[in-house]
């Protein structure tokens, strides 16, 4: 079979093993809003709505992994139980083709859902077209907290922080580079924490970023610059002072 | 040209360390309907299983339809049908979603596809459960519906694997009717059966396997001319001894009754013998069975 009929075969596989499902079973459709949608229900309620962002983003990754995991117990229950494979390999559709058919059915199965929150992702702020990118990135969840829930001023510095070391802003995001962040993941400081000689403290927020817990110290500025550039804390100032 | 050539197969699953498979060698012409007869186990599935693509084989070769097994799988595959031993239906499918979609996964056109699901649903007289559920059939009737999504097809050769199993009677006797007119399409057969009777009846060639080997291939009479005695003959009742029955021939307890494989000539002075004693008595020639029996079943005795 040409790869046109090929794919034609997989999606009538995944009609077969989904749509006639949710056909027949209209119940099933709660389960498949309720278990996404709770979790952003939950997540809003409990941060009074500042965190709907976080909850669609989280929803929407809870709803591919499930779909993902379900996938494999359905492979392997098509193939053990109904024979399906079986039948489906000694049959003109490929193994493409069939594990095609599979794919599609998850996310036929995923489609009620999604219908709903896509159309939430983009309103967040997330252009859809960077939604496959963001699915096989390994740091998805951690980019899209780093990069793009920032530019809804939702004051989540102290989550992104848990979450990644957030490397400084960039222009665009265009390519996929722009999505990762820095292959040096070192980060880099600006001299907003650094104590200085003559015993004035620069605002920080955190001890982690440079403040030093005993103000007295007088450290020279030429010493200073050369210790703080390999550690992070202030017991290096310490460590410079004697 | 044949539909399937098989040189010296044979197939070792390393993972349990069985030989299923020894040195099989067996040709299967077009157009015939070829049954592997055999016990739990002796291999009819693995065999049936490597011609389907769906295994290889450790040694050997197998040819089907012209094309290699092991080279050109693709090929093959455009050509045939499989109904697996023991699969299941997909619970809200109905037999008409199964069998019609299968047809259009399979490439064929929506116009042919519902004409022949159309068709194999009258012949396996499924309309009346046309659009119920899968899930809400009985076991026979999912059955039905699973031999149907493989001679819906139009694939050259057809691989049923036990497709009776677990049938009724007249179920059974329905998907004879069908394959036999798989048949007078031109297409061909193979089948696994644990049924001897629907290997005597339906098939143009029977090969018996046991423990991975081939014992006998052949036309069912074919076979039943390496049987040394010629009939059988039932006797129930108490006025025979075994000892005494065993003086007209080979006697086969089987349960209330006794089987006395024996010649034309002495069959027909046993029977008359029961007869005069008042006992109930049947003469018939040798079956099948009787050869199956005395095959594989010897070293159980």
């Amino acid at each position: 079979m040409s790869a046109t009929k090929q794919f034609r075969a997989a999606v009538i596989i995944g009609y077969m093993l989904s749509i006639t499902w949710l056909r027949r079973n209209l119940l099933s459709l709660v389960w498949l809003f309720a278990t996404p949608f709770s979790l952003l229900f939950i997540i809003t309620v409990t941060t009074g709505g500042r965190s709907f962002a976080l909850g669609v983003v989280g929803s929407l990754l809870l709803v591919l992994s499930t779909v993902g995991t379900g996938l494999a117990g359905d492979a392997t229950w098509y193939r053990l139980e109904t024979k399906l494979q079986d039948f489906f390999v000694a049959s003109p559709v490929n193994q493409i083709g069939y594990l095609l058919g599979i794919a599609f059915a998850g996310l036929f199965f995923a489609s009620p859902a999604l219908v709903v929150l896509l159309p939430l992702l983009v309103y967040i702020g997330l252009p859809l077209i960077t939604l496959p990118r963001i699915i096989v990135s390994r740091r998805s969840l951690a980019v899209l907290i780093s990069h793009r829930i920032s530019r809804l001023n939702l004051h989540l510095e102290p989550a992104k922080r848990m979450a990644v070391r957030t490397p400084p802003k960039r222009p665009g995001w265009n390519t996929t580079a722009s999505l990762l962040p820095s292959r040096d993941s070192s980060p880099r400081y600006s001299t907003d924490h650094i104590c200085y000689s003559h015993n004035q403290r620069r605002p920080s927020h955190t001890r982690r970023n440079g403040e030093c817990p005993d103000p007295t110290v007088l450290v020279s500025s030429n010493r200073l610059a050369a210790h703080c550039s390999l550690t992070l804390d202030c017991s290096s100032c310490d460590f410079a002072s004697g | 040209m044949s539909a399937i050539e098989a040189v010296s197969l044979s197939k070792i699953y390393h993972r349990s360390k069985t030989q299923a498979l020894s040195d099989i060698t067996l040709t299967i012409r077009r157009g015939e309907i070829f049954t592997l007869l055999g016990r739990n186990g002796a291999g009819k599935t693995t065999f049936l299983r490597i011609a389907a693509t769906q295994l290889m084989p450790t040694k050997g070769t197998i040819s089907v339809l012209g094309h290699d097994a092991r080279d050109e799988p693709l090929e093959i595959r455009n050509k045939i049908a499989v109904v697996p031993q023991e699969g299941g239906t997909i619970g809200p499918l109905t037999p008409w979603d199964h069998i019609y979609l299968t047809l259009l996964a399979r490439g064929m056109s929506r116009d042919e596809a519902r004409k022949r699901a159309e068709k194999t649903i009258e012949q396996l007289e499924l309309k009346e459960y046309r659009n119920q559920p899968a899930d809400s059939l009985s076991g026979g009737l999912r059955q039905r519906v699973r031999v149907a999504m493989a001679v819906a097809t139009d694939a050259d050769l057809i691989f049923l694997d036990e497709p009776t199993l677990g049938l009724d009677a007249v179920s059974r006797r329905r998907i004879w009717g069908v394959l036999d007119d798989i048949q007078k399409e031109g297409r061909s057969i193979l089948l696994t059966t644990h049924y001897i009777d629907e290997a005597e009846i339906l098939s143009n060639n029977v090969a018996i396997i046991d423990r991975g080997r081939l014992v006998l291939a052949g036309s069912p009479a074919e076979l039943l001319r390496n049987v040394k005695e010629r009939v059988r003959v039932d006797i129930v009742g108490s006025g025979f001894s075994e000892e005494e029955l065993s003086q007209y021939g080979r006697v086969v307890k089987l349960a209330e009754r006794f089987r006395v494989l024996t010649d034309d000539q002495r069959g027909k002075e046993l029977a008359d013998e029961a007869v005069r004693r008042g006992s109930d008595v049947a003469l018939a020639r040798v079956s099948l069975e009787d050869l199956f029996v005395e095959l594989v079943g010897r070293d159980e005795e």
